[in-house]
């Protein structure tokens, strides 16, 4: 039952439950979404005799079981004597006390401008409803209110029939229009009376088709895993560059393609690559859009090398044999666990240099990931020391077969494509295995390949915060740890600006750079320590 | 070997397709090697091929890819069934010991990726004429936003020139690129300016040899003659009338020359292609040449046996482009006839007439400098004289074709040479 969609319901039900959240006008934006979805405009029932309306914004069935509402109510008679669902099998579904209200200013100017009446102040609503009998269906839902005195009204709306990933998507993206501050008074330990179901079965692998172009390489040194999602031109100019290198055809390269509704110009276009280019490469085409951890995890399953390669579709290379260096360095240094190069930006700023944790950034409680080093000048000196670091982005990022066996793959319950990255860095660290870093390996990382859009940056402060959020449950803890061994120093970005919580369990400040040169002189004598019981419940293998 | 050029001058004429036949044509004559040129044409194919043998010539092949079907960012070709189908089948039954690369353009820089594919061991010959792999603004490095001279490419700047393009697609841009460029053994380039620009990109510099455009000789006309007391003031210009070749800046010039009453001064222009461009810089056009009736005589198109005949009206020859230019074959024509040139100060223009040796220099985009240094050059006593006595002879295509032919062959020895050549270094 449980799925990464649930551990983001569990944040809802967890701020719903809270007596004094103040939820203003977050699920506001659902308005927006819905009337773009699939669903049709908001239904709207008003009753001619009475000041009394009744609107179903949405209904999302977000598992087998259960449901998702949002809508509002004006009844300043207060006439409603009970609300219910009813599913098209009939059964009803009362919505008694499982009605969070919520502020609508757009309900409050429309009725403002319709009736010309006062209105109560909270007269939006969200509901998540359990019951069996809620089930996907492409039929009409209906929300009835049943009137003091006799009488009905109702409205009713198909559910939204979306993917998963898009149904996650619109929720985080409900997040980010204005639940900031109430995330950031959120993170109490003793409000979390419900923990959330964090690791989540991984959903059914679900593969439409796998198509291999050219005859594969025979025991390929490394499998670089890509996802693949939309853009085409990025799936030409980065596969035109990788071509180039000579190693990469010791290799194997598997592109997992996350939008399967571009499966026939993606597969035409690899079919053609490999004419032109004679580099073999799979493409594992899913049957729907389910996350980068889930198309990696995918990836990493048809994948036959002793070391993996996770690349993202916008990171170029820049000199040939890279992968060499990063497999020879994986192999020796870092005893198979997360390994990251050096990431520059277009204009040679410095991108990935490392990541640590920090709880600097608003709201503070929240462990956040930050770049070491970003926008500097690619050549400073303080970035091209190999060393361990607290973590490595998953833009590019090498593991050895056996411990990402171990470590059982990525984790898919964070929100699109962040995190998880982190997720990955803490969970080898509690195998007694470092991030490490190493410089000598430098490539692009293109960001932002088309203009950004304002909905967009409105969804990264959403599932930033939804992200964010769930690390620190998960981890705080273990993470405190790993930071204690990176005292931040003079050279961090940021670190002087913001004191900070993280801060204030720092040693005093040291040299610029963690400690490495140790281990330096003693590559093979890596720190084991012993795996501490994990706090969380294994999650089962997908 | 195979020779691959972005046009046909039987088709469209333009400065780099000429030289691109009359070098194809010099290496068939000298014998040493049996090129095939793949020419690329915007006009419709036969159904099922986009090749078609040249009006049945064994040795010329015309590749119809129409322009919309070429992806000008990543200069790269969309329709990728003409590389990985047709071109492949022709690189594989040709089977070409070299391929020289007169231009990628309408083809798609695949099509180099392609011939180190389908023929490991061939060399690859390159000849850079633009700054089309660098520059987006139709490889000119003319800003877009002010018309203003670009010296260097980057993300962030190009970026400025075409917003809806953001800075790190301009970066992926450049890094597809070069990965294709990365497969050619050998670059050449006709001007310093040009060699240098693309060294400063990152392309190898001793992978770039300097090699300038050879040309078909013809005898030089004998110098105009003069009426009594007639000066040294007729001028020509030669070339497409377009916006980047400066022909508004000659134009102004021209008025300038009329408003202080200079009208011993008279300017011939002889050019096409004016119908490619829009309806504001027609337009633009007529009223100028209109302004200067009398002082200016527009001729229209002409062919290169025409040459010699325009050239003995002239005592000049004017080149006011507005971009860097490369190496203008307007310069080596009027270095063969002996007619001292007047050009803007900058790039190949700068690089091939020297100021005050074979010709004069005016400030770029400058029409008071250029009205000015007509006048002087019409009226100063001896200057022509002088300035003629210094233009040196032009280097033949004979010169040129061997000097392409002895390439080949060392490219080929070493090719040779490597037991195991890099299949994909």
């Amino acid at each position: 039952m449980a799925s990464p969609i649930r551990s983001v319901i569990s944040w809802f039900q967890q701020i719903l439950r809270r007596p004094r959240a103040d939820v203003t006008g977050w699920l506001w934006a659902f308005r927006r979404i819905i009337e773009t979805s699939s669903g049709g405009p908001p239904a709207v029932a008003h009753d001619r005799k009475r000041p009394l309306c009744l609107a179903l914004d949405g209904v999302w069935i977000v598992d087998p079981g259960s449901a998702y509402l949002s809508g509002w109510i004006w009844d300043p008679n207060a006439s409603i004597q009970e609300l219910s669902l009813i599913p098209p099998s009939g059964h009803e579904v009362t919505l008694e006390n499982r009605l969070t209200r919520v502020r609508r200013p757009d309900v409050t100017d429309y009725l403002g401008k319709e009736f010309g009446r006062g209105v109560a102040e909270k007269n939006g609503f969200v509901s998540l409803v359990e019951d069996p009998s809620l089930q996907f269906t492409p039929k009409p839902f209906r929300l009835r209110a049943r009137l003091k005195g006799g009488g009905q009204i109702a409205v009713s709306r198909k559910p939204m029939l979306e993917y998963e990933a898009n149904t996650k998507q619109h929720l985080m993206e409900s997040l980010a229009s204005g639940l900031g501050p109430s995330a950031a008074g959120f993170v109490h330990r003793d409000d979390a009376d419900q923990k959330p179901d964090d690791r989540a079965t991984r959903p059914d692998q679900i593969v439409r088709g796998v198509a291999s172009f050219g005859s594969a390489t025979r025991n390929p040194k490394v499998s670089v895993i890509v996802p693949l999602f939309r853009t085409l031109t990025l799936f030409e100019a980065q596969f035109g560059c990788l071509a180039r290198d000579p190693y990469l055809r010791e290799c194997e390269l598997i592109f997992v393609l996350d939008s399967p509704e571009m499966d026939t110009e993606f597969e035409q276009l690899g079919y053609e690559l490999q004419r032109i280019y004679e580099l073999p490469m799979k493409l594992v085409i899913l049957e729907r859009n389910s996350g980068y951890s889930h198309a990696n995890n995918i990836g990493a399953s048809y994948a036959r090398a002793p070391y993996l390669l996770f690349l993202n579709s916008d990171v170029f290379p820049i000199k040939n044999y890279w992968l060499r260096d990063m497999k020879d360095f994986c192999s020796q240094e870092t005893d198979g666990g997360p390994l990251g190069a050096k990431l520059r930006y277009e204009d040679d700023a410095l991108q990935h240099a490392g990541m640590y944790f920090s709880k600097d950034v608003y709201p503070g409680r929240l462990w956040q990931n930050l770049h070491y080093f970003k926008g500097f000048p690619h050549d400073y000196p303080a970035a091209n020391v190999p060393r361990k670091v607290p973590a490595v982005t998953g833009a590019c990022m090498m593991l050895s077969r056996e411990r990402f066996d171990l470590l059982e793959g990525w984790d898919e319950s964070y929100g699109l494509m962040n995190f998880e990255d982190s997720d990955l860095c803490v969970r080898a660290y509690l195998q007694g295995l470092k991030s490490w870093y190493l410089p000598s390996v430098e490539l692009y990382h293109l960001e932002k390949q088309s203009q950004r859009q304002v909905s967009e940056q409105v969804l990264r402060r959403g599932k930033n915060l939804y992200n964010c959020w769930l690390q620190t449950e998960r981890w705080d803890s273990v993470i405190e740890e790993i930071m204690r061994g990176f005292p931040v120093a003079a050279g961090d970005t940021g670190s002087a600006s913001h004191p900070s919580l993280a801060t204030s369990h720092s040693p005093a400040p040291s040299t610029a750079l963690p400690a490495s040169s140790r281990s330096q002189t003693a590559p093979h004598a890596l720190p084991r320590r012993p795996s501490p019981p994990s706090p969380l419940p294994r999650r089962s293998a997908g | 070997m195979l020779y691959v050029s972005h046009g046909h001058p039987e088709v469209m004429a333009g400065g780099a397709e000429v030289f691109a036949l009359e070098l194809f044509e010099g290496i068939r004559e000298d014998r040493r090697y049996e090129p095939v040129l793949v020419a690329r044409v915007a006009s419709s194919s036969h159904d099922g091929t986009p090749l078609a043998a040249l009006d049945g010539r064994s040795d010329q092949f015309l590749f119809h890819g129409p322009s919309e079907s070429f992806d000008y960012f990543l200069q790269s070709q969309r329709n990728k069934i003409v590389l990985s189908v047709y071109l492949r089948d022709l690189l594989t039954s040709l089977a070409p010991d070299l391929v020289h690369f007169q231009h990628t353009l309408h083809l798609g820089m695949e099509m180099i990726q392609l011939v180190r594919t389908t023929l490991p061991r061939a060399p690859i010959v390159y000849t850079l004429h633009e700054f089309s792999p660098i520059c987006f603004a139709d490889g000119q490095m003319l800003r877009p936003t002010d018309s203003s001279l670009c010296d260097h490419a980057s993300p962030r700047r190009c970026h400025e020139c075409f917003p809806r393009h953001s800075p790190a697609e301009f970066k992926m841009r450049e890094l597809f690129i070069k990965s294709q460029l990365s497969h050619v053994d050998q670059f050449l380039a006709p001007s310093e300016c040009l060699r240098g620009r693309f060294v400063d990109w990152g392309l190898a510099d001793e992978k770039i040899g300097l090699l300038d455009y050879g040309r078909q000789l013809q005898a030089a006309v004998p110098p105009r003659v003069l009426a009594p007391n007639e000066t040294r003031s007729t001028f020509g210009y030669f070339g497409q009338i377009n916006p980047y070749k400066g022909v508004f800046v000659l134009l102004e010039a021209m008025r300038i020359l009329k408003l202080q009453e200079a009208n011993h001064i008279h300017l011939y222009i002889h050019g096409d292609n004016l119908k490619f461009q829009t309806e504001g810089f027609r337009q633009e056009f007529e009223s100028r040449l209109a302004e200067c009736q009398n002082n200016v005589t527009f001729v229209g198109r002409y062919s290169s046996s025409e040459l010699p005949s325009l050239m003995e009206m002239l005592d000049w020859v004017v080149v006011p482009s507005v971009w860097w230019e490369n190496s203008p074959l307007v310069i080596q024509e009027a270095k063969m006839h002996r007619r001292p040139i007047i050009c803007s100060n900058i790039g190949g223009m700068s690089e091939k007439v020297k100021d005050d040796v074979n010709g004069l220099h005016f400030r770029v985009n400058d029409p008071q400098d250029l009205a000015r240094t007509m006048l002087a050059a019409a009226n100063e006593q001896g200057t022509w004289s002088r300035l003629r006595a210094g233009i040196e002879p032009v280097g033949s295509i004979t010169e040129c074709v061997d000097a392409h032919v002895s390439l080949y062959d060392s490219l080929l020895a070493q090719s040779r040479a490597e037991k195991t050549y890099q299949m994909y270094g």
